[in-house]
């Protein structure tokens, strides 16, 4: 059926929407879900991002393969990434610990000046207007603030200031658009979940704190959410943190696993949806 | 004063043979096993192993000896769980030698530990060990485990070496196959065309043209054996409704043994409802629907 699905369904068959959610450092398991979804030629249609679910799907969509993001991400040397912002003249007027200028230059370097129109398969992303709550897509202009807005922690990195509005990360409206996937007339929404709350480690840092208290928020956003795919790959992520970036390889691998377990539900349903559109379809 | 040097020769042999692991005049464990084997009793050459492993006195390379030459027994008897334990043990001491670890990985991907295998072979590859079996062994064990690109990548490697491996061969098509590098698969596929049947290699060359968008291509592979395979109407029938010839489909799907009775069904039903005849196509469905593999996909027109 997989083959009458790619050539003579071709027209009918089902559109795939891949939802990846926020989760700070858990989200790296993206990774491995794209590198899985691509060795097994899942059909994928439309890509939707929150976070870093939108730095990964951003990059994929661009048409980078997902070893080729797995292993520049493995190289990527986060302490240089990141510009703390602390100093002694500013501590009483902080807007935020980290600067994500360098993680913006760091896309340019991979992405180049895309638009969003540039884009091989086509893609959204989620931001949060920190002065209104709005909830604000992305779906065209410039690729990398839409994604640098997207990513961008509220408290950690600095606001990004895009389109008269003051932005922060999508996971704090919405850390698993799926609503957007079937607004984009998604047929099917495989959402790839690694924002799942977990216990507080021992460290009391502000940075450990901030990103809980978002994971926390996020996971109860993101229940009803999560019920609108129709599959769901959830990594094993039970001992990775929001703040462990030096656990990338173990991440990935995870998404990788849950990937290939779910792999034989997502033809499945491919499959069952394809045929609900043939169903649907008037009579020639 | 010469029962005396005969003597001190005597406690000398043995202070320095005991210093040695060595008994000399007997013959060694490995020696006293190997006759057990061959007379045909392998449960003696295992106890005989067995009772010298947990001999104190022997040096670690001996007892080492004994332990690899023990495991293949287990091995050779399907005891694999055995043999793992024994190999591990053998590990333990010392040296790192390569072959335990190949042989540990081995008898793991034989026992179904997958992820264990693979954490072995990739030690091995990690020290610098890059040996056919190596290669052969991870490519088997990520072949196993659905990481469908490594397992090309060591295969490739492995049957560079040995190109007329054909279970390797048939590891590479499969995995090309999975990754949709059709051309590929096809050559891996004709690589190991000697030991699939004619009905089957042409079933399978004739898919893989279907899923590179070639049913032309199929329907030629499958015209060689339609005399002889009467399944060759099923896959024929699915080639002619992939370039849209419903007619022929529906001919050939009438035509499908009985094995391959359920697919064929299910496939003619959906051929009709294309072609608008919904009231025949209705009860196929409604009847294949009370079948496990079909209730999902027949619930659709069901419903």
């Amino acid at each position: 059926m997989r083959i009458l699905a790619s050539s003579r369904w071709q027209d009918q068959r089902a559109k795939v929407a891949l939802v990846l959610s926020g989760g700070a450092a858990r989200g790296l398991a993206h990774v491995g879900v794209l590198k899985s979804w691509q060795e097994k030629k899942l059909p994928l249609d439309l890509i939707v991002g929150t976070s870093v679910g939108a730095i990964v799907g951003a990059l994929y969509a661009s048409g980078m393969d997902g070893a080729e993001i797995d292993r520049i991400i493995a190289g990527l040397n986060w302490n240089e990434l990141i510009e703390f912002r602390v100093t002694p003249a500013r501590i009483l007027n902080l807007n935020s610990i980290i600067s994500s200028e360098k993680m913006g230059d760091w896309m340019f370097s991979h992405m180049g000046d895309k638009k969003f129109s540039d884009l091989k398969i086509p893609f959204l992303c989620v931001a949060c207007d920190i002065r209104t709550g709005e909830k604000i897509v992305f779906r065209d202009g410039d690729l990398i603030p839409a994604v640098r807005a997207s990513s961008c922690i509220p408290g950690i990195f600095e606001p990004v200031e895009y389109r008269h509005r003051v932005l922060v990360d999508g996971g704090v409206v919405d850390n698993v658009p799926t609503d957007l996937a079937l607004a984009e007339g998604a047929d099917m929404i495989v959402a790839s979940w690694t924002g799942g709350s977990r216990w507080l480690s021992d460290s009391r840092s502000i940075i450990a704190v901030l990103t809980q208290v978002i994971s926390v928020s996020g996971t109860v956003l993101s229940r009803r959410q999560l019920e609108k795919a129709d599959v769901v790959i959830e990594p094993d992520l039970r001992d990775v943190s929001p703040l462990d970036l030096d656990k990338f390889a173990q991440t990935s691998e995870a998404g990788y696993d849950a990937t290939v377990k779910k792999a034989g539900e997502i033809e499945k349903m491919f499959l069952q949806k394809t045929l609900e559109k043939i169903k649907a379809a008037p009579d020639k | 004063m010469r029962k005396f040097g005969a003597l001190t020769v005597l406690s000398a042999l043995v202070f320095i043979s005991s210093c040695a692991g060595v008994r000399i005049g007997r013959p060694s464990p490995l020696e006293i096993a190997a006759s057990f084997e061959a007379a045909g009793n392998p449960d003696e050459a295992v106890k005989t192993l067995k009772n010298a492993s947990q001999d104190a006195s022997y040096k670690s390379a001996v007892k080492r000896e004994i332990l690899t030459a023990l495991a293949e027994l287990y091995a050779n008897q399907k005891d694999n769980l055995n043999a793992i334990k024994t190999l591990r043990e053998a590990a333990q001491t010392g040296d790192g030698d390569p072959f335990i670890g190949l042989r540990l990985g081995e008898m793991l991907l034989r026992e179904g530990l997958i992820a264990e295998a693979i954490a072995e072979f990739t030690a091995l590859e990690n020290r610098g060990v890059k040996t056919p079996s190596l290669l052969l062994g991870l490519g088997e064990a990520y072949y196993r485990n659905g990481r469908i690109l490594k397992a090309t990548v060591y295969l490739e490697q492995y049957l560079k070496i040995y190109p007329d491996d054909k279970k390797a061969m048939m590891m590479l098509y499969e995995s090309h196959e999975a990754m949709g590098n059709y051309p590929a698969a096809r050559n891996a596929l004709s690589g190991c065309a000697a030991v699939l049947s004619a009905k089957d290699f042409a079933v399978k060359m004739a898919m893989n043209w279907m899923r590179d968008g070639n049913p032309d291509e199929a329907v030629e592979e499958l015209e060689k054996i339609k005399a002889d395979f009467p399944e060759s109407n099923f896959y024929l029938a699915l080639a002619c409704y992939q370039k849209g010839d419903l007619d022929k489909a529906l001919h050939f799907f009438a035509q499908a043994p009985d094995s391959l009775a359920d697919e064929a069904s299910f496939f003619r039903a959906l051929v009709l409802f294309e072609l608008g005849r919904k009231a025949e196509a209705n009860p196929i469905f409604k009847k294949l629907a009370l079948k496990e593999n079909y209730s999902r996909y027949c619930a659709v027109f069901v419903k």
